[in-house]
């Protein structure tokens, strides 16, 4: 077996070294009966060309991104163009195969590319500090609620109507089993909604998402003050990087914590995962945050060097007293997206949110011609919302059999909602063509009329 | 004129009048390397004894500081919060953590007067010497591996009966134990293990 | 003839190489190892290594956005394609990693990341499918998900799973929930007690404490096995589970698991395994036969999903038929000819599940789970069985051959499992900790074993060689170990502690990093205060 180099000649040599005539006597411990005897009922070995065929053929049956013949799916994971450099960077074997950096000596790979994507995220979300990422951005809301728990010594968490589902979900599950105190708010689909009415001594902090999940931007700066002013926490949930590129920084707003899902830089959409959270705070609460941190520092000579650290706040050493579970960062995709933020830099950044933008509002102004068409975001990014004469699951169905993946219907995430089974969420990025947007909306008219 | 107590747990605790300045002994910090961080109370919190008051925090560990004594916090030492190194240089001078005031009397038992381990390795070279198998040094440094972690490596039940029996009257000959679980060993309360 | 006088010398100078002056060279740099600056350091706001078209129409986006638009710089730095290239791969010269050689941490499973799990993860019909495209429209996706369901429930015998979890403490997490969500469904309001020995990886009670539960240690006897009789002292009406780590955290297969199992069950209470240490077991024994209720695994330690430098890991739990109604969100179900994942309890058909919530947007680490079923296809039922043969018997061959020269834990020469615990008793009297003889290694081109972990041994060292190790590869770290030891124990303290010297850096100061944290990178002049 080509992954195994021990040939039967070496396993009779160190059997015999070990002193014991048969493999299974160092099973000696597992009790009696419970040693299988038989393989297991899984197929056999097989060659790199038969996996190839295999893996191959489940491929064929997804209709890929670059197959179909438009595609406008987003909803808190967005197809960006990854350029080649990082692809072919991350394979390499000295980043692919390294583990956590706990020998730093021989890390100083690892850590110096951790403390960049610190300094990136922190700049991107105009925060003080940044972490060395969590494993996505639902994951790192979550964790943010909880900190802000930790910090304030309070219970009650806020959360807009406007958050992205899933995200909603996963802190409601947290919240369930942490003991924490849930206001879960309504959607509102087009607009503001009144969040600051509902803050008081007891709220530990609000989540909020600009742009949120049906595409609307939001100025929150109003409703900082007006957390701060009850010692509350505001805590900004970004799903779409690129938006920073063009959009002032939750910091600048006024955000005590910023949480975001970084897949749009370097990740592609892999079905879900693996991505990359970031997590950003305050400077003042560093010894509250969760994940891992990376710090600058100097060896016996002098020399600068980056080590992990403040580690008296993970659970390897605090247990039960940690300020998370957590174990890993999602450091692989956290090297993709600090190598494509390197390639980009700020002019580029710029200039993909432009080309992002520009995109959707092309295609917004398209649609928003059809006849049963009614676009519902006012002011967006790269996302918005549209109101069909129809319920937008059927449609999207119709479109995905002429392959067009049109975007995703709100009632695939609110099912319940009775409101939202008309509303479907476009996303357009720089990968979307004029023809794809206009046979998208030529589709769009025949499905609808 | 400040009395100074100690507790089992390696905190010392300097008492005037009603007011409690407490922190960790030398030892303590020796044992647990560079110090990175202490997390102090906010004044005005009120403390139960045995309660955890404070975090010191080395690179790779995290040990809990016990309030000695119940009472309010009426300050934590701002200069711990600059420079953590302090408790490394002066553990039991100017790196105090904490004032506690308290007129809770009652909680001042199981108070020593001389800190645990200086005392333990007194108890055991006086042993030593008595039964012939040491002379003390003189004029050099003491050793510092004390008598208690010499128990701790040995598992207390291991230990020898006739100097444990020894160690025990011998400190509550000299009135340093006030008030043990045990009449025979001191060392129950400090372990926690069975004989 | 024809002089050709342009002749040079082919043969080196005769002595040992010296520094000219016992000078650095001038750049810093030495040979192949270049000193790297940080990226802000190189780059500006200006420079970019990305060429975009150019826009058609200009849509203004100050007007836009109005009080929104982004107004001040931002401070990145980028870079053209070619520095970009070379920041980076500079900087990857500076790491140790598997394919460089042995890796033998404990706990962690080091083994060989094949390449064609990458190849097949990037296939288009694999990387480039959203998960909120129609279900319709990504049958291939859901069946390789049904797949790898189907062969982690077959290694261990349990009947559902919950593929989700983003790592195994997310799977950790995943499980108990479970645990606590069957608890509250019967009522048992009651438990709030989780029993973790004191052996467990810190991941194990910081799990139980977040959501709720307070921890009561069980002691580990001696050997650092757990007894059923002192897990039946600590078991009372209260407690909800047991964690266990098995193989346990010292690499020796828990003896009494079976006993265990039963008395926690007996109690009303599940059994939670932590399957870190799976290499040693998949294909020999099926946790769901020793009376396990819930199992994580670690994708990236067992299944070779690679490390990444820290991350992403992937922990799918296998749940028994008692906790298989409360898996999380989403979860797959079969109508007929049709899988799809259940997203909601609007989804769901039948009143059978309970799901617990949701663990984490979309559906998990899918690009994890292509590379780990391409690991499960080429190895086969067979082929695993193999490789954990082997790592128990790599693990036990170096124990055999270090147990003359190291002090195996506990003071007991008993077989381990896929790794071999050591403590630092061979060191004592020579001034060298655990700490100075990791450090020695490294200098001897090993990454060193995990070290003071499990807490319960004093200066532990736990060595994982893993099935990627070949004879000779173990073979030559045995001779360094030995090599080492004895000079340890020559006296030689002052080396050890002065190493690595052959790295790109010299040991940090963490304590200075603890103290004063400096976590980004700012311009001169300025600083940031608290």
């Amino acid at each position: 077996m080509r992954y195994l180099p021990l040939s039967d000649n070496d396993r009779q040599q160190m059997l015999a070294k070990v002193g014991v005539a048969d493999i299974n006597e160092l099973f000696a411990d597992v009790p009696s009966g419970k040693l299988l005897k038989e393989l297991p009922n899984l197929p056999l070995m097989a060659g790199e060309m038969a996996v190839e065929q295999h893996m191959s053929a489940l491929a064929a049956r997804n209709l890929s991104a670059g197959e179909a013949r438009g595609f406008f799916v987003g909803a808190g994971a967005y197809r960006h163009h990854v350029p080649a450099t990082v692809d072919h960077l991350i394979q390499r074997s000295e980043f692919l195969t390294a583990y956590t950096p706990y020998q730093p000596e021989i890390s100083q790979g690892t850590l110096q590319v951790l403390f960049e994507f610190q300094t990136q995220v922190a700049l991107l979300t105009g925060m003080e500090v940044a972490n060395a990422s969590m494993y996505d951005g639902s994951t790192a809301t979550a964790e943010a609620v909880l900190m802000a728990r930790r910090v304030t010594r309070r219970k009650k968490a806020i959360v807009s109507g406007n958050l992205h589902p899933h995200y909603r979900d996963v802190v409601k599950n947290m919240e369930h089993f942490s003991g924490g105190n849930l206001l879960l708010c309504d959607p509102v689909f087009d607009g503001d909604e009144d969040l600051i009415a509902q803050i008081d001594e007891e709220t530990a902090c609000i989540v909020v998402q600009t742009p949120d999940f049906y595409g609307n931007l939001h100025n929150y700066a109003r409703l900082a003050q007006a957390a701060h002013a009850k010692k509350a926490l505001l805590i900004v949930v970004v799903t779409e990087i690129v938006s920073l590129g063009a959009l002032k920084s939750p910091g600048e707003i006024g955000a005590d914590i910023v949480v975001a899902e970084g897949q749009s830089l370097g990740c592609g959409l892999d079905f879900g995962g693996p991505y990359v959270g970031l997590f950003a705070t305050r400077q003042k609460y560093i010894r509250q945050m969760p994940g891992r941190l990376c710090g600058q520092t100097v060896d016996g000579s002098s020399k600068r060097g980056f080590v992990l650290t403040l580690s008296t706040r993970e659970q390897h050493i605090r247990r039960e007293k940690a300020t998370s579970n957590i174990c890993t960062n999602s450091g692989l995709m956290a090297l993709a997206f600090s190598i494509h933020m390197t390639l980009l830099g700020e002019k580029g950044l710029r200039g993909l949110a432009e080309l992002n933008h520009a995109a959707a509002a092309q295609l917004a102004e398209k649609l928003a011609q059809i006849k049963g068409v009614e676009l519902v975001t006012k002011r967006f990014f790269n996302e918005f919302t549209l109101r069909l004469s129809k319920p937008a699951s059927e449609v999207v169905e119709a479109l995905a059999e002429q392959k067009i993946l049109a975007g995703v219907q709100v009632s695939r995430l609110l099912p319940e909602n009775e409101d939202g089974q008309n509303l479907l969420v476009v996303a357009a990025t720089e990968m979307v063509t004029q023809e794809q947007s206009n046979l998208f909306a030529n589709l769009l008219k025949e499905v609808l009329a | 004129m400040a009395k100074i107590y100690y507790t089992k747990e390696h905190e010392w605790i300097s008492v005037d009048g009603d007011v409690g300045t407490i922190g960790i002994t030398d030892h303590a910090q020796e044992q647990l390397g560079d110090i990175v961080f202490v997390d102090l109370p906010e004044t005005g919190n009120t403390v139960a004894k045995g309660d955890e008051a404070a975090v010191v925090e080395s690179v790779k560990a995290a040990s809990d500081v016990f309030a000695p004594i119940s009472g309010e916090v009426v300050e934590a030492n701002a200069a711990l919060a600059e420079n953590s190194g302090l408790v490394n240089e002066d553990a039991e001078g100017a790196a105090w953590f904490m004032k506690i005031s308290s007129l809770m009397k009652a909680s001042w038992v199981n108070l020593w007067t001389v800190p645990l381990m200086r005392h333990l390795w007194l108890a055991r070279a006086d042993w030593l010497t008595r039964a012939g198998l040491a002379t003390p040094p003189v004029g050099r440094r003491p050793s510092k591996l004390p008598l208690f972690f010499f128990l701790k490596e040995k598992g207390v039940g291991e230990m020898h009966f006739p100097m444990r029996v020894w160690a025990a009257a011998h400190l509550q000959s000299k009135n340093i134990m006030r008030t043990t679980p045990c009449a025979i060993c001191p060392f129950l309360t400090m372990t926690g293990s069975k004989c | 003839m024809n002089m050709n006088r342009r002749g040079r010398q082919t043969q080196p100078n005769q002595g040992s190489r010296t520094n000219m002056g016992g000078d650095e060279p001038h750049s810093g740099n030495r040979g192949l190892q270049i000193e790297e600056p940080l990226l802000f350091e190189l780059g500006d706001r200006q420079t970019t290594g990305i060429d975009f078209p150019a826009l058609e129409d200009q849509h203004d986006i100050e007007t836009r956005f109005g009080d929104l638009a982004r107004s001040e710089p931002i401070g990145l730095a980028g870079l053209s394609e070619p520095e970009t290239m070379r920041h980076y791969v500079r900087l990857s010269q500076k790491n140790y990693s598997i394919d460089t050689g042995i890796y033998p941490l404990g706990s962690c499973t080091m083994k060989h990341n094949p390449r064609l799990n990458e190849k097949m993860a990037r296939l288009p019909g694999m990387m480039d499918i959203h998960p909120l495209q129609p279900q319709s429209t990504v049958s291939g996706a859901i069946e390789l998900m049904e797949e790898l369901a189907h062969w982690l429930m077959e290694l261990t015998n349990m009947q559902a799973i919950a593929l989700s979890p983003k790592a195994g403490a997310h799977g950790e997490l995943c499980g108990m929930m479970a645990i606590k969500a069957a608890h509250e469904h019967a009522g048992d309001l009651h438990r709030n007690i989780v029993l973790v020995p004191d052996s467990a990886h810190g991941t194990n009670p910081a799990t139980a404490a977040l959501i709720g539960y307070k921890v009561r240690s069980v002691p580990a006897q001696s050997d650092g096995t757990v007894t059923a009789n002192s897990v039946k002292a600590a078991l009372d009406e209260n407690v909800a589970a047991i964690m266990l780590t098995n193989p346990n955290t010292g690499g020796v297969f828990e003896r009494e698991i079976v006993e265990i199992a039963a008395l926690i069950h007996e109690a009303g209470a599940y059994f939670y395994c932590d399957g870190a240490n799976f290499n040693a077991i998949a294909g020999k024994v099926r946790p769901g036969d020793l009376g396990v209720d819930a199992m994580h695994f670690n994708l990236h330690k067992t299944f070779s999903t690679p490390h990444g430098g820290g991350g992403p890991g992937s922990g799918p739990v296998v749940l028994s038929e008692r906790l298989a109604p409360f898996a999380p969100y989403p979860f797959l179900q079969r109508d007929g000819e049709v899988a799809r994942l259940v997203e909601n309890s609007v989804d769901q058909a039948g009143d059978d599940h309970h799901p617990f919530g949701r663990m984490t947007a979309f559906h998990g680490q899918w690009g994890m789970y292509t590379r780990a079923l391409t690991y499960m296809r080429s190895h086969g039922g067979d082929g695993l069985r193999q490789a954990s043969e082997d790592a128990v018997l790599n693990a036990n061959y170096l124990r055999a051959s270090l147990s003359e020269y190291m002090s195996l834990a506990f003071g007991e020469d008993h077989i381990c499992m896929h790794e071999v615990l050591f403590d630092d008793g061979f060191l004592k009297g020579t001034g060298v900790t655990t700490l100075d003889f990791a450090k020695a290694m490294i200098d001897e081109g090993f990454h060193p074993m995990t070290v003071y972990f499990p807490l319960i041994v004093h200066g532990a060292m736990l060595v994982e060689p893993t099935e990627s190790e070949s004879k000779a590869s173990l073979d030559q770290f045995i001779e360094v170990m030995i090599a080492l030891t004895k000079r340890a124990k020559e006296g030689q303290s002052a080396d050890f502690a002065s190493a690595p010297l052959f790295t790109p850096r010299g040991r940090l100061d963490e304590t200075g990093a603890a103290r004063r944290p400096i976590l980004r990178w700012l311009p001169k002049k300025e600083t940031l205060t608290e």
